[in-house]
């Protein structure tokens, strides 16, 4: 499947091309260019403020960029970006639903939004899938952080998404829930192929879940591979926390 | 199109599950319940102390003048719900608008749902549907409540059943004005209390403040709330008052155009009454008023922010 508009560049489902977001005299996100190849899981790594999710709202179309673009599925986010919008999921960071619905009434909305003909059909399965039909007409204030959670899965993939965006989404959770997420978000990417791209401080989730990573620092990428090459290059270093750390400080140096 | 209607049958779902929303719901139909007794009770009394005061210049050798309230029309007995829904409905279509507007806010879900493959364009149509639809059944239920309470009180003609319903029909499109405006500042403005204060500011203009100012300055305004009987306005200063204030009185246009409407018109000594077609335009001015600052409101919000 092709996704970017540039030959050379098709195998790349999410291509950012000199991304920069500015408010006032500051820059949120700095001249960001960045590839995530189909089918990966990418951990986009950075400190508080770093400007993760101004990129995620960005990608997800929820915020104009100030310069630079990006393609998204082989989409440009800027001219085209309902049809971004139809080949993403996204899961905010501490997701919110409506309280006063049931979590069917909850999916199903999202569903139709998503252009879902046959919600039911759709629901059932996502629900089977993450093992929370239990919760079906439950209301959501009536729900746990962690059931909230996987609630919030289900309206990302009902529609089948290209490209999975998650904003901190073990903020919160207990280490059951974290479990439960990274589960999930394997057979997600095993079984159904999904690119996942996720915003995260948990560097212990990024080992055990990531297959690539990003590190932003002040706006800026100064850092970008595989986690083995990674590892690899940073071998003297006992941890990803290690060589988090010595990327961050490298980049602070200069 | 798809999309505005999802989210309009949305809005209107969950309208119903707003408590507020329903108390207000609840207060208005109680009203409209009680106008038409209320209305036929006052009429009734005041027959009853013409037949007296009649009965008693006959017993006295003298004649009875005819009756001035004998060729009143049916529909006057619902001449309460004027300001019912001027004071009542105002409040609720506020309150429909604000909660339509800050419903995502509250709930967080504002970026989940531009997640989605929605334009800015699909939220407004839908919301704006939605409030709609949710106030055009407050308002057939009130018209519906009112019909059938006025038929067991006067015999009503096919005539009067019209004039019942564009009555309606009419004060629906003034409620819709203060709808919008609760539905824009609710998503323009930061502060929950704000953004709901703003168009109850409004309210309380257009309700009390300029009212005040232009039909109140009659001796009779207190007396008849819905038309001006006297033209007795002879200060200088008042009259300029009135004539500058006026053109902006929307609750009093509404007034006397839903009076006419009703059937009621002002007596013979009333005071120059502007035309009912230039009255209802400028309703209907109002409600396109609250529809720019709806769609000035989606245009302009960060769709990220919360």
């Amino acid at each position: 499947m092709k996704y970017s508009k540039n030959p050379s560049e098709k195998q790349f489902i999410i291509d950012v091309r000199s991304l920069s977001k500015k408010y006032g005299d500051n820059f949120a996100v700095d001249g960001l260019n960045l590839k995530v190849a189909e089918g990966e899981i990418f951990g986009f790594l950075g400190h508080n403020g770093a400007g993760k999710t101004t990129t995620v709202n960005m990608l997800t179309t929820l915020l104009q960029p100030t310069s630079g673009g990006a393609f998204v599925a082989g989409f440009d986010i800027l001219k085209e970006s309902v049809e971004v919008r139809k080949r993403i999921g996204y899961l905010p960071e501490n997701i919110q639903l409506y309280d006063s619905m049931t979590s069917y009434e909850n999916l199903e909305y999202f569903a139709k939004l998503s252009g879902i003909s046959k919600p039911e059909e759709s629901i059932l399965q996502v629900l089977d899938f993450l093992d929370a039909e239990s919760y079906r007409d439950k209301k959501i204030s009536a729900l746990s952080k962690g059931m909230r959670q996987r609630i919030g899965i289900a309206q990302a993939i009902l529609h089948e998404p290209k490209v999975l965006f998650l904003d901190e989404p073990t903020s919160g959770l207990d280490p059951f829930g974290v479990k439960q997420l990274r589960d999930t978000l394997l057979r997600l990417n095993k079984e159904q192929g999904m690119t996942i791209f996720m915003n995260t401080h948990l560097l212990s989730e990024v080992t055990k879940t990531c297959s690539t990573i990003g590190v932003l620092s002040h706006g800026k990428l100064i850092h970008s591979d595989s986690l083995v090459n990674t590892m690899k290059r940073f071998n003297d270093e006992s941890s990803l926390e290690q060589v988090y750390l010595t990327i961050e400080e490298g980049h602070y140096e200069k | 199109m798809k999309n505005s209607i999802i989210i309009a049958r949305h809005e209107i779902q969950s309208m119903f599950r707003e408590r507020t929303f329903i108390l207000l719901l609840a207060v208005f139909v109680a009203m409209t319940l009680a106008s038409a007794y209320i209305g036929w009770s006052s009429q009734h009394t005041i027959n009853q102390v013409y037949t007296a005061a009649a009965e008693q210049l006959r017993q006295s050798g003298k004649v009875a003048p005819s009756s001035p309230f004998a060729d009143y029309p049916h529909l006057a007995l619902l001449k309460n719900m004027i300001i019912y829904v001027i004071l009542i409905g105002g409040l609720l279509a506020i309150s429909t608008g604000y909660a339509a507007g800050m419903r995502e806010r509250k709930a967080g879900v504002l970026k989940l749902l531009f997640s989605r493959p929605i334009s800015k364009e699909d939220f407004l149509l839908g919301k704006l549907l939605g409030i709609s639809l949710v106030l055009a059944a407050v308002i057939l239920l009130a018209a519906a409540i009112s019909a059938i309470s006025s038929a067991f009180l006067v015999s009503l003609n096919a005539q009067d059943v019209i004039h019942l319903f564009s009555f309606y029909g009419f004060s629906w499109v003034y409620l819709l004005g203060f709808a919008f405006l609760g539905f824009s500042f609710a998503l323009v403005k930061d502060d929950e209390v704000v953004a709901l204060l703003i168009p109850i500011i409004f309210w309380i203009m257009i309700t009390f403040v300029l009212p005040e100012l232009t039909s109140a300055l009659y001796p009779t305004g207190s007396l008849n709330p819905t038309l001006p009987q006297t033209d007795i306005l002879q200060n200088p200063a008042l009259q300029t008052m009135h004539d500058t204030v006026y053109p902006f009185s929307i609750s009093e246009h509404y007034k006397e155009s839903a009076a006419t409407i009703l059937g009621m018109k002002a007596t013979g000594t009333a005071a120059p009454v502007q035309s009912g077609i230039l009255n209802a335009f400028k309703i209907f001015c109002w409600m396109l008023l609250g529809l720019a600052a709806s769609f000035a409101a989606v245009y302009s919000f960060d769709k990220s922010r919360w």
